[in-house]
């Protein structure tokens, strides 16, 4: 059971007449249960690739093998239940929230998934208690809340739906710093407590990589590199193609690594992680 | 959406058409219009269908996305198809189905009727694909302009017209990205009785009419952010100019207008 992408093109076709590949004949394979993470410059394909995942854009050619699940090029059908376990968080959020209030969103999925009331309104209510949504928040108009809020609300009603890999695009845009290290952590609990895949695109090295298993980075409808967060802080070629930053607490430790003769890094360490290294070696 | 209306989308080119002055499209647009209602007999109607597909070509746009601007209207035009060969009683009977009597000239209505309509939604199609929906309505504004004089809002109208051509897209993309949000959470129309497919499909229609209220909103608090105030003398970004080449495509126009008349 894993992900796998075999030979998959999409190309936009009502955009413009002559489009370039979105996605140029991608391999990927992927094992479930980890945090994933994508990267790349914009208009590299990932938002297409995640798209991909939950059947919303069906490939040209190529297969996606997901879970137990096959996704060929329509006309197949699209296996039964794909919505449900993978479940995708838009890249705007407010897009995707469309009832009424939060709570009636929140129970859209589930009911949708065939659960009755009580299950679904159980189901609700964990995920909004999971990403700290309180009665007050549930009972308003999406167009009441601060963006932040919205983001929550997107999140919980994906995960109400109770899939088995959460799709993330672009999850710590318009979240102030702490609630974006809050957000990457309760993430990183989907991914160990409840034993779910979490694949996340962002721009920001810094947030993500201390809690990630496999990081992808895409370039122009490719998949440019595929592998542990501290292998790809060395390839300075890509994290400049994909418009990244390494993050300076890892910048602050490569430099320190030969004066201070600190070992190397097996992992991608958190910056608390660095500094008590650094502390130790000048002690 | 399986079926996305192509019709009113802009699709970027290159082509002769692409480049050609706005005012010259629309110009031509209407000379074509007063061509195709001249059209009443099989001969007119090749001759119409001949010059449609060679600015078809000159477009440089595949027919195919004609051809889906035309298909959701396919209905209509079978409509008016089927009621005029029913319902005329010209020329000789060509068949008796029960009550019904099919005659040739009706028969000639009704396919000629059919032609007419889908060279107006081809050439429609060919104005919305070449030419931006701001450019159309700059260039019906300046159509508009000399009735300034008799006290017609002209500049409100043709704000109105712009901002109504340049929600279309915006509105289609609002649908399309509703539409994604319920089915990643597993709306599905397929296997739906009748009455809960129509009772879904309205479902879309509230969430994509508040936000275009939405959007309605901060687009006049973006204009009001910046001044816009009607009647103030302003420059275009685009400036209009009429070349050569737009003076012979709208007399290129006269040709079917001729031919047509000639041959009636």
């Amino acid at each position: 059971m894993g992900i796998t992408f075999e030979q998959v093109s999409y190309r936009y076709k009502e955009r413009a007449l002559k489009q370039h590949l979105a996605l140029d004949h991608i391999d990927l394979s992927l094992k479930t249960n980890q945090f994933i993470t994508i990267v790349g410059a914009p208009g590299s394909g990932k938002s297409t690739l995640l798209q991909h995942l939950n059947g919303l854009l069906r490939a040209d050619h190529g297969t996606i093998h997901l879970l137990d699940m096959i996704i060929s090029p329509s006309p197949a059908k699209l296996p039964k239940g794909l919505n449900q376990r993978v479940g995708l968080v838009f890249q705007y959020p407010e897009q995707q929230l469309f009832k009424e209030t939060i709570w009636e969103d929140l129970l859209y999925g589930p009911l949708n998934f065939n659960m009755s009331k009580a299950e679904a309104e159980l189901a609700a209510k964990k995920a909004a208690e999971f990403m700290g949504l309180d009665d007050l928040i549930l009972a308003k108009s999406p167009y009441q809340l601060s963006s932040g809020q919205i983001r929550k609300a997107a999140i919980a009603a994906v995960l109400a739906a109770g899939p088995e890999i959460i799709v993330l695009d672009e999850p710590t845009a318009s979240l102030d710093a702490s609630s974006r290290l809050e957000l990457m952590t309760l993430l990183h609990r989907q991914c160990q407590e409840q034993g779910r895949t979490v694949i996340v695109v962002t721009h920001a090295l810094e947030e993500v990589a201390p809690f990630t298993d496999q990081i992808i980075v895409m370039d122009e409808g490719t998949i440019a590199f595929v592998g542990k967060p501290h292998e790809l802080v060395n390839r300075t070629d890509l994290i400049d193609k994909a418009g990244l930053q390494i993050p300076a607490a890892y910048e602050l430790y490569a430099a320190l690594q030969k004066p201070l003769r600190l070992s190397k890094l097996d992992h991608y360490p958190s910056a608390a992680e660095l500094a008590a290294a650094i502390k130790a070696a000048i002690s | 959406m399986k079926h996305k209306l192509m019709l009113g989308r802009y699709i970027e080119g290159q082509s002769l058409l692409h480049r050609l002055d706005p005012r010259s499209k629309l110009a031509s647009m209407l000379c074509f219009i007063a061509a195709v209602f001249l059209i009443n007999s099989y001969v007119t109607l090749f001759i119409g269908l001949v010059f449609t597909l060679i600015i078809i070509v000159l477009t440089k746009i595949p027919l195919s996305y004609y051809i889906r601007a035309i298909k959701p209207l396919i209905f209509l035009i079978a409509f008016i198809t089927l009621f005029h060969i029913f319902f005329h009683t010209e020329g000789a009977r060509m068949l008796k189905v029960g009550v019904f009597s099919i005659y040739s000239g009706g028969l000639e209505k009704g396919l000629v009727a059919a032609g007419r309509m889908t060279l107006f939604i081809a050439f429609a199609a060919v104005l919305s694909f070449t030419t931006q929906p701001d450019r159309i309505a700059n260039a019906l504004g300046s159509f508009l302009r000399p009735l300034k004089r008799l006290g017609v809002p002209v500049e409100r109208l043709t704000l109105m017209l712009s901002l109504s051509l340049r929600f279309i897209p915006t509105i289609f993309e609002e649908v399309e990205r509703i539409w994604k949000a319920q089915v990643s959470r597993g709306f599905s129309l397929a296997d739906q009785p009748l009455k809960e497919k129509a009772k879904r499909t309205i479902a879309l229609l509230v969430p994509v009419t508040s936000s275009a209220f939405r959007r309605a909103e901060s687009l006049a608090d973006a204009m009001e952010a910046r001044s816009y105030r009607l009647g103030a003398s302003r420059s275009q970004y685009r400036q209009m100019l009429w070349k050569r080449s737009d003076t012979l495509f709208v007399l290129s126009f006269t040709l079917p207008i001729c031919l047509i008349t000639l041959f009636n």
